[in-house]
C-alpha cells in the first residue's frame, strides 16, 4: 500500500535513478550528440530535484526518516556490509539543497562552457560528481561513505585539471589529491577502528556500542580526515589552488558540495564527538584558527576566485567551530545557507570574468554596477548573505552559530579568532564589492559585456531567491534537535552584528579617499604575510616533500637497498665462496684422476652427513 | 642596483651580486668564455634536434642519462666509509632491533600476566 514512508523511499530512489541514468547510457557505443549536455544532463538533475522535494515535503511534514538497506557488499559470520541508505533528517534537506544548486550551476556551464570542445564529458564528469556526493550524504554505513568520499575526491582532481595543458592546473590538482590523502588516512584509521573494536560499519551499531568505549582515537582521525577534505589549517592550501578549474567546477565542489563533505562526516558521528571533549575541543580551535587565518589572506587577494575560495575556506572553519560547540544541526543549517550563496557568488565571478574577456584581478575591474546589473545586483545579495546581513540566508545560520558561542563556557581565545574572522568577512566582502562592483571602470574598454542570456541570468536569479528565502524557510520548518540559549544580555546577542558594522565600517574607511587612502606608509610585514598566505606554502610544500623524499632515497633505497643488502647476502655469498672454489679447482690441476678423487670424496662426504643425521 | 636591498632572511640572487660584474680577473673571464661556449655548442644541438621536421623520436639529454645510470648503479663504486656504515645500522638494523625488542617485551609481559591470571580480559564485540 502506499504510505508516505514508501513514497519517501520510492522517490530518492527514483532520484538517483535519474542521475544515473545519463551516465550509465554514455557506457554505450552510440555516439553522442553535441547538446548532449543540455539535453540529457540537466533536465536529468531538473527532474531529480523536483522528484527531491516529494521526500522533503514528506519529513517537513511527517518527521518520517527512512533506512533502506539492499544488496550486500560482503557477508561474512561476524561481519556484514550492506548497501544501505539513510534517508534522515540531513540527507532529505541537503539533497534538494544540493541538487538546485547543481541544476542552476549546469545551466549557467551551458553557457560558460559552450566554446570547449569536450562540453559533453564535463557535464558527464560532473554528473559523476554529483552521484558520488549524494551517496556519500545517504550513506548508512561507513564503506559506503568512503566510496562516496573517494569519488569526490576523485571528480574533484579531474575537474581541477581540466585544462590539463596548463601547469598549474596539473599541479593544483595533485595539490587537492596529496592534501585529501593526508586527511583519508585519518578517516581509514577511524574506519579501521570500527571495524576492529566494535565490529560494525552501520552507523546504528557504532553509537550505541560506542557508549561504553573510549572513543578518542577514532574520532581524532575523523577530525584528521574533515581537516583534509574541508580545507582547515595545516591542510588548507589545496582550495584556493583549486580554482585553477573552471568556475562551474569551483561553484559546485569548492564551495557547496564537496569542501562540506568534511564537515557533513563530523556531524553524522555527531553522537561520537559528543563523548570526546578532546575532540571538540581540537574542533573548536582548530575552526576558528582556521577562519582567522583564511580571512587575513582573503584581505590581500587579488584574484576574484582566490578571495571567494579563501571565503569559503573560513565559512568551513566556522562551520568547524559549531560542531566544536556541539551543535551539529547548526552547522548543517550553515552548510546548506552556505551552498546557496556562495555557488550564486561563485557565479557571479564567473560571469563577471566570462564578461570581461577572462580578466580576473579585482584591480583590474570596476563600475560593472551599469555594466552587469543582474550579475552586480546578485553579487551584492550574495555578499551580504555572507556577511550575516539580517533576515538573509546568512543570518540565521551565522547568528545563531554566534550566539551559541557566546553563551557557552569554552576557550575565549577561539571565540576571539571567530569574531575577528566575522568583521574580516565584511572587510574583504567590501573590498571586493568596491573594487568589483563600485568605483570607476579599470577594464579595457571594449569587452563583451553581455547578459541577456537567460542561461545566466535564471540561475542568478534562482540563486538569488534562494539566498534570500532559505534561512527563513528552513529555520521556520524544521524544529531544533537541541534547544538554544534564548535570553541573554543585548550586548552578546547583537555581537555578530556588531563586530560585522566594525568591519563594514573599517572597510569604508579604507576605501574613503580621506579616510586610509591619503596615508601612504603601509605596513609591509603584515602585508606580505597575508599575500604569501602566511608563507606556509612557500615553507610546506618544498620541505615537506623534499625530507621524506631525500630520506627515502638516501637512505632507504640507496644506503641499504642497493648496497648494504647486496653487500651482505648476493655478494657476501660470491665473496665467501670464491676462494673456496678458487683452492678447490686449482687444486686439481686441470688433471682428471685428482678431479674424480675429489668427486668420490665429497660424495662419500654426503652420504655420511645424510645417514648419520 | 645600487639601493637593492634584499628581503629580511633572504639571500641576494647571484646576478645581482657585485662581485660578478666589477673587479674580474683574466682567467675568471676566459674560464666564463670557454663555459659560454659549451654552453652555446650544446644549446645548438639541442635547436637543431629540436626543430627537425623529421624528428619523431624523442630528444636524448646524455647528461640525464649518466644521472639516472649513476643513480641506480651504485653498486660497484660502494665503498664501507664510517658515513654509510653508520647509516646502514641506523636505518637497516636499528629499527628491527628496536621493534623485536618492543614486541618481544610487549608479548612477554601479557603472556605472564595471562600465566598468572591477571591478564584482564575485556568483552570485545570482534573476538
Amino acid at each position: 500500500m502506499i504510505t508516505p514512508a514508501s513514497v519517501l523511499t520510492t522517490s530518492m530512489i527514483m532520484m538517483m535513478a535519474l542521475l544515473a541514468l545519463p551516465v550509465v547510457t554514455t557506457l554505450f557505443s552510440s555516439p553522442m550528440k553535441p547538446s548532449w549536455a543540455t539535453t540529457h544532463v540537466k533536465p536529468a538533475v531538473k527532474a531529480a530535484f523536483f522528484v527531491s522535494l516529494a521526500p522533503l515535503v514528506i519529513f517537513l511534514d511527517s518527521g518520517s526518516e527512512q533506512v533502506v538497506s539492499t544488496w550486500t557488499f560482503s557477508i561474512t559470520t561476524t561481519f556484514d556490509v550492506n548497501m544501505s541508505f539513510l534517508f534522515d533528517h540531513y540527507a532529505l534537506i541537503f539533497t534538494p539543497v544540493a541538487l538546485m544548486v547543481t541544476w542552476s550551476i549546469l545551466e549557467f556551464a551551458t553557457w560558460y562552457m559552450h566554446h570547449d570542445p569536450d562540453m559533453n564529458r564535463f557535464f558527464k564528469y560532473l554528473l559523476i560528481f554529483l552521484i558520488a556526493m549524494i551517496t556519500l550524504v545517504t550513506a548508512n554505513n561507513l564503506f559506503q561513505f568512503l566510496i562516496g568520499w573517494e569519488g569526490v575526491g576523485i571528480m574533484s582532481f579531474l575537474l581541477i585539471g581540466w585544462w590539463s595543458g596548463r601547469a598549474d592546473a596539473n599541479t593544483a590538482a595533485l595539490q587537492a589529491i596529496v592534501y585529501n590523502r593526508i586527511g583519508d588516512m585519518g578517516l581509514i584509521f577511524a574506519i579501521a577502528w570500527m571495524a576492529t573494536t566494535q565490529n560494525s560499519w552501520d552507523m546504528e551499531q557504532i553509537f550505541v556500542t560506542a557508549k561504553y568505549m573510549d572513543v578518542t582515537p577514532p574520532v581524532l582521525g575523523l577530525i584528521i580526515a574533515a581537516a583534509g577534505k574541508s580545507a582547515q589549517f595545516g591542510l588548507h592550501p589545496w582550495l584556493p589552488s583549486a580554482m585553477e578549474g573552471p568556475t562551474p567546477v569551483s561553484a559546485l565542489l569548492h564551495s557547496s558540495t564537496m569542501v562540506v563533505a568534511g564537515v557533513f562526516l563530523l556531524i553524522r558521528m555527531s553522537p561520537l564527538l559528543e563523548k570526546s571533549p578532546i575532540g571538540l575541543t581540537l574542533c573548536l580551535c582548530l575552526g576558528a584558527l582556521t577562519a582567522a587565518f583564511t580571512a587575513c589572506c582573503a584581505l590581500t587577494q587579488n584574484d576574484i576566485k582566490k578571495v571567494i575560495a579563501f571565503s569559503t575556506s573560513s565559512q568551513l572553519g566556522l562551520m568547524i567551530v559549531t560542531i566544536g560547540l556541539n551543535q551539529p544541526q547548526l552547522a548543517f543549517l550553515h552548510i546548506c545557507m552556505h551552498a546557496f550563496f556562495k555557488a550564486m557568488l561563485f557565479l557571479c565571478s564567473g560571469s563577471i570574468i566570462h564578461s570581461l574577456g577572462g580578466e580576473q584581478d579585482i584591480r583590474k575591474m570596476g563600475a560593472l554596477q551599469r555594466q552587469t546589473p543582474w550579475t552586480s545586483s546578485c553579487f551584492t545579495i550574495g555578499t551580504l548573505a555572507l556577511t550575516g546581513m539580517p533576515f538573509l540566508a546568512g543570518f540565521y545560520s551565522k547568528d545563531a552559530i554566534i550566539e551559541a558561542m557566546n553563551t557557552s563556557y569554552l576557550n575565549t581565545w577561539a571565540l576571539m579568532l571567530t569574531l575577528i574572522a566575522t568583521a574580516f568577512t565584511a572587510v574583504y566582502s567590501t573590498r571586493l564589492m568596491y573594487f568589483v562592483v563600485m568605483a570607476h571602470p579599470r577594464s579595457m574598454a571594449i569587452s563583451p559585456i553581455e547578459e541577456v542570456n537567460p542561461q545566466v541570468i535564471n540561475p542568478l536569479k534562482r540563486l538569488a531567491w534562494g539566498s534570500i528565502l532559505a534561512g527563513l524557510c528552513i529555520t521556520l520548518s524544521v524544529t531544533p534537535l537541541k534547544t538554544p540559549v534564548m535570553s541573554m544580555p543585548p550586548a552578546l546577542k547583537l555581537a555578530a552584528l556588531i563586530v560585522t558594522i566594525l568591519g563594514l565600517l573599517i572597510a569604508m574607511w579604507l576605501i574613503t579617499p580621506s579616510g586610509a587612502r591619503t596615508q601612504t606608509t603601509l605596513s609591509h610585514t603584515l602585508h606580505r604575510f597575508t599575500s604569501m598566505l602566511g608563507f606556509y606554502p612557500t615553507l610546506v610544500h618544498r620541505a615537506a616533500p623534499k625530507l621524506s623524499l631525500s630520506l627515502g632515497q638516501t637512505a632507504a633505497d640507496q644506503a641499504i637497498d642497493q648496497n648494504w643488502l647486496e653487500k651482505i647476502g648476493p655478494k657476501a655469498t660470491a665473496t665467501l665462496n670464491k676462494p673456496l672454489i678458487t683452492t678447490t679447482s686449482n687444486m686439481q690441476q686441470g688433471r682428471m684422476k685428482t678431479h674424480l678423487i675429489l668427486f668420490m670424496l665429497s660424495l662419500a662426504l654426503m652420504f655420511a652427513t645424510i645417514t648419520y643425521y | 642596483m645600487a639601493d637593492y636591498k634584499e628581503a629580511p632572511l633572504a639571500s641576494r640572487p647571484k646576478t645581482l651580486d657585485p662581485n660578478e660584474y666589477f673587479n674580474l680577473s683574466l682567467e675568471y673571464r676566459r674560464a666564463e668564455e670557454e663555459r659560454s661556449a659549451i654552453r652555446s655548442n650544446l644549446k645548438l644541438q639541442y635547436q637543431t634536434q629540436l626543430n627537425n621536421p623529421h624528428r619523431k623520436a624523442l630528444i636524448e639529454d646524455p647528461a640525464l642519462n649518466r644521472w639516472m645510470y649513476a643513480r641506480s648503479h651504485t653498486y660497484p663504486h660502494f665503498k664501507t666509509t664510517f658515513k654509510t656504515s653508520l647509516t646502514g645500522l641506523l636505518f637497516g638494523v636499528v629499527p628491527v632491533v628496536v621493534l623485536y625488542y618492543l614486541f618481544k617485551t610487549d608479548r612477554d609481559k601479557k603472556e605472564a600476566d595471562i600465566k598468572a591470571g591477571k591478564y584482564d580480559r575485556r568483552f570485545s564485540l570482534t573476538s
